[in-house]
């Protein structure tokens, strides 16, 4: 039965920004996927973003930002998961990610670090695949 | 075309769609039979003549070129004040200013919601002393200002700050010149800013537009926008109706506040320019004459001024791309040809390597170079409305005027814009547009180069790198820390009895209904900043003090509040 | 949080810990391996202190505002709250966007509030089937109330309003108001109806239209009509009061609703495995009169008879 359950996703937003886009179009995409999407809606903390994760008990939470703050953001995101023990939640990442800062992001565990552009083919079967490893 | 024939392949050679950016479907070819049902002097008329579909000066671009602008927005005072002297010693004298994106929405950067966003977008401009250093040197007068926040607290409060420095200065108001986008539409339809609720909003940014029109005549108040909801999914005629309709919905409150659309003057609006080439043309032409239109025939203009539209551009962020960067230059040229044509008024034009990070200097004067050779080499500015009686044109500007008048007829007829807002009608149908268009991508119906179509194979070439490879530095922890001590220790520095007394007079206004511009001058001077002003005025409205309800009300505030307001 | 067995999650549900419910509740929604014993636990458990409410209503009527807007005030009663936000799985991909918690986003940090989204994964056998499971379990946990959002579309409302202690429906003011009204159904499963965003025009109106609408009832069975303005927390302590008075009512006729209650839990679980098997047996058959084997008609009755029909 387990394949059967959809995935759960949580995409989220922290701090001020505005740049909306990008995650609603992945909600869209994710959706379209079969997968169950939720989403913090804009101007959203660390705190929030991993206890609605816990809540809703998602298979990943999904970060976006575009104001090129991912690091600071997912370090606070990370902390939070260990805090709640909670490190096998997935944390991916998308928006402006610039291609210095993913070195470091991918130390924190955070995965995809999708920069601009990226296709969402990719992003769709890069996500499944971390929930059923094939 | 069946999907099978379309190959995507640089060999490619066929046109994979017939209708235009917004759908609207065009002929191969137009013939005067296409322009049949227009009157040269009642639909087109010449340049400078109402309707002034063809421009609103005689001369167009003989009498002035259009103004050239950027939005100077770096993370710190210092940075930007020194970005705004190299632009006016470019000859650049139409600075636009962005606050980061904590402040735009409303709270200080010592507020725990700032910390992963601060001085991101721009810089910081919590109080008076950022905008003194930021502004440092810079003339006051006759430099053109614009406001481009989100917030609708963001335009009354650096208003405020901009009078304050120049009362401080005994400089004179009537030579403050610039506007701010002051759109509680856009604030809430793309942005769904927290600062204010929309009743709220509703009765600050016309309280700042009545008071700017008497106080600072040459300052534009509000600007509405067409630019971010198209960006967000409105197709040509949802962009344009919707500042139609927010025009009209102010200038008619403004009347019930005693002020004409004669003593209002000219119209001002920020439209997008996006890659849709005659469809972008159009659209500026079918603009100004609408406006024209419903100023004379609904709002009673008297004054040929009155009637004008004033039109202010950005170029489509959103069209710039990531893959294949050095493409950006073939978009922004294009787009900038489209404003020129379109007889446009100030062009903020999108920078190649916005797609990446915050732009480069080296980019924005590739932007500036560009509007020269436009100007001087392709000499296309010298005849104003070049494109004016060309059967396509002229047959698609009317198209759009005939879509953008239904959309307005539905708007009234669901009790007006505002109401459209509240009622979720607006987010529908815009969102609605925007999964058209990402569907056409997704089909390729719509095809960007180089992101799905034309992909280039292998490695990118060193120039698109170098493009790529720009530095953007995003403020880093130290400086975030820095930020937060500096607010505090300002906050304490301060005289703690003029802030308290300001903001009290701020709160008796937002509970009585006077005017709250003038207090917030004040509250400014006094180094009230930008969180507490709209704090207080939320406190005044007996909704939270905190936009995002996580803080609590300072001590200050609970006095003022705990007293009602009286002695 | 890994995998976890039945027994850690009923003792991590019996000490109130949130996160064994809610992994708990992907267990029963997805009937994952352990799902059984945590039924049966919750059921045998009960939930008699607990006052389910059920709120259905057009798409966009403001079903979360107004739930967000009676949270504030119950919580300021000291009462803990559980949502159960249901939005539509989409038909042709299985997937769901799950909108509501933004709009209760301003309880997000409070410890006494737990709001769980789920998707109706109608193609499963019915909104009924999910939520109900994911109740028994709230219940257990034991929130003073539990709130249920559904957009009301057909047989939701009646679903819901079997499961809930009452349901109340929200309208929007305005156009559709007879069509809405006459809708088969909703005037039986309306313990209370809401007129929302009456802001707006013909707010009043409507609520005529509604009350006139609901005197072909016998009085004893008329619903109230309560004006709202959700996003502006106007009328809630009506709605409120009005929930207190109506469940004092039910609380006297309690017995026979309890007893429709479970023969309605027995039915869907029954049809909710009927459904599955009868869809495995069609695929099936349906493979067979493709291949020319059978006609339809004899594929009909191989299945009756396979089911002893
Ligand atoms: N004017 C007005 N708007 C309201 C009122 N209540 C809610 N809204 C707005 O209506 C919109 C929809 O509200 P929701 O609470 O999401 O509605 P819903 O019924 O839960 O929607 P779905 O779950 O999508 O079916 C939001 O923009 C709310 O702010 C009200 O009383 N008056
Ligand atoms: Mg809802």
């Amino acid at each position: 039965m387990n394949e059967n359950k959809p995935i759960r996703v949580l995409i989220a937003k922290i701090g001020c920004d505005i740049h909306e886009r990008g995650p609603i179009t992945l909600m869209t995409a994710f959706r379209d996927a079969g997968m169950e999407v939720i989403y913090t809606g804009r101007y959203a903390t660390p705190e929030r973003v991993v206890q609605t994760a816990m809540d809703e008990d998602v298979d990943i939470i999904a970060l976006s930002d575009h104001t090129g703050s991912m690091p600071i953001i997912a370090e606070s995101v990370m902390a939070e998961l260990k805090k709640n023990d909670e490190m096998d939640i997935h944390v991916m990442a998308g928006g402006l990610i610039l291609p210095s800062d993913i070195p470091a992001l991918e130390n924190m565990g955070v995965k995809g670090n999708y920069g601009p552009g990226t296709p969402l083919e990719t992003i769709i079967k890069y996500t499944k695949s971390l929930v059923h490893p094939v | 075309m069946p999907k099978e024939n379309v190959s995507l392949d640089r060999k490619f050679g066929h046109i994979v769609r017939t209708a235009s950016q917004s759908h609207i479907e065009l002929k191969p070819v137009y013939n005067s039979g296409d322009m049949n049902h227009l009157s040269y002097d009642n639909d087109i008329g010449d340049p400078g003549i109402y309707p002034y579909t063809r421009g609103i000066y005689p001369e167009m671009f003989r009498d002035r070129l259009w103004l050239k602008s950027f939005i100077v927005s770096y993370s710190t005072p210092e940075e930007t004040n020194q970005a705004f002297r190299e632009y006016i010693a470019n000859g650049l004298t139409d600075l636009r200013i962005l606050a980061d994106l904590p402040t735009q929405c409303g709270i200080d950067p010592d507020h725990p919601a700032a910390w992963n966003s601060m001085m991101c977008g721009g810089v910081a401009t919590y109080g008076i002393p950022t905008y003194e250093r930021m502004l440092e040197g810079l003339p006051l007068e006759n430099v053109v200002y614009e406001f481009a926040h989100m917030g609708i607290s963001n335009f009354i409060y650096n208003y405020s700050m901009l009078v304050s420095i120049m009362e401080n200065k005994g400089l004179d108001l009537n030579k403050l010149h610039g506007n701010g986008i002051n759109d509680p539409i856009r604030a809430k339809l793309v942005y769904e800013c927290p600062d204010f609720p929309t009743d709220i909003a509703r009765r600050v940014y016309m309280d700042h537009i009545e008071y700017a029109v008497k106080k600072t005549p040459r300052w534009k108040p509000c600007v509405p926008n067409g630019v971010d909801p198209q960006q967000r999914g409105m197709d040509v005629p949802k962009e344009l109706g919707g500042c139609l309709a927010l025009a009209t919905a102010m200038i008619q409150e403004l009347k019930g506040r005693g002020i004409t659309i004669d003593e209002y003057g000219p119209m001002v609006f920020a439209l997008d320019a996006e890659s849709d080439f005659f469809e972008t043309i159009a659209k500026f032409r079918a603009a100004r004459k609408m406006w024209a239109v419903i100023a004379k025939e609904k709002l009673g203009a008297t004054h040929p001024k009155s009637m004008q539209l004033k039109i202010g551009i950005r170029t489509s962020g959103l069209s710039l791309q990531w893959q294949k960067p050095l493409n950006n230059a073939a978009r922004v040229t294009l787009q900038i040809l489209s404003c020129v044509l379109g007889g446009v008024n100030s062009i903020d034009a999108s920078s190649i390597d916005e797609a990446i990070g915050l732009p480069s200097l080296e980019a924005r004067v590739f932007n500036l170079d560009t509007q020269h050779i436009i100007t001087h080499e392709a000499n296309v500015p010298l005849v104003a409305d070049p494109l004016g009686g060309s059967y396509f044109v002229e047959a698609l500007t009317s198209r759009i005027e005939k879509e953008t008048n239904q959309y307005l007829n539905e708007i009234e007829a669901r009790g007006g814009i505002f109401e459209c807002l509240e009622s979720g009608y607006l987010h529908e149908v815009m969102e609605a547009n925007r999964l058209k268009i990402q569907r056409e991508k997704e089909e390729k119906k719509r095809l960007i180069v180089g992101v799905n179509a034309f992909q280039a194979e292998g490695e990118e070439g060193p120039v698109n790198k170098a493009i790529r490879d720009v530095a953007y530095r995003s403020p880093t922890i130290k400086d975030r820390e820095n930020m937060v001590s500096e607010v505090i220790g300002f906050k304490a520095g301060r005289d703690r009895n003029a802030v308290k007394r300001t903001l009290k007079n701020i709160y008796m206004a937002a509970k009585s209904g006077e005017n709250l511009n003038p207090p917030m001058i004040d509250a400014a001077k006094a180094g009230a900043t930008i969180g507490e002003v709209v704090g207080i005025i939320r406190t005044g409205y007996g909704i939270p003090y905190d936009p995002f309800n996580q803080i609590q009300m300072p001590e200050m505030v609970k006095q003022i509040a705990g007293q009602g307001g009286n002695k | 949080m890994g995998w976890t067995s039945p027994e850690k999650l009923i003792e991590l549900i019996e000490s109130g810990n949130r996160r064994g419910l809610s992994r708990a509740i992907s267990v029963v929604e997805n009937q994952l391996e352990g799902h059984e014993p945590l039924l049966n636990y919750a059921f045998n458990k009960g939930g008699g202190a607990s006052l389910t409410l059920g709120i259905t209503g057009p798409p966009g009527v403001g079903k979360s505002t107004l739930a967000s807007a009676l949270i504030k005030k119950y919580r300021a009663l000291k009462k803990t709250v559980g949502v159960i936000a249901v939005d539509p799985t989409s038909p042709y991909t299985g997937g769901a966007f799950l909108g509501d918690r933004v709009r209760m986003a301003e309880h997000g940090g409070d410890s006494g509030v737990y709001i769980r989204s789920i998707a109706s994964r109608k193609s499963l056998g019915g909104l009924s089937e999910g939520t109900k499971r994911i109740l028994y379990l709230y219940k257990a946990f034991g929130f003073d109330m539990i709130i249920i959002e559904t957009v009301g579309v057909g047989q939701d409302e009646i679903d819901i309003s079997i499961m809930a202690d009452l349901t109340a429906v929200l309208l929007a003011p305005g156009a559709g108001d007879e069509l809405q009204m006459s809708k088969a159904g909703i005037m039986e499963v309306a313990d209370l109806f809401i007129i929302n965003k009456s802001d707006r025009p013909e707010a009043e109106k409507t609520g005529h239209l509604l009350k006139s609408t609901l005197l072909t009832l016998a009085k004893e069975y008329q619903p109230p009509v309560i004006n709202t303005i959700a996003d502006q927390h106007v009328g809630i302590d009506a709605v409120i009061d009005a929930i207190q008075s109506i469940h004092r009512k039910r609380r006297e006729n309690g017995i026979e609703r309890y007893r429709q209650r479970i023969r309605e839990e027995i039915r869907s679980a029954v049809a909710f495995r009927l459904n599955q098997e009868i869809r495995n047996a069609v695929d099936v058959m349906t493979d067979r009169v493709l291949s020319g084997d059978i006609t339809p008609i004899h594929a009909a009755s191989e299945i009756c008879r396979k089911f002893k029909l």
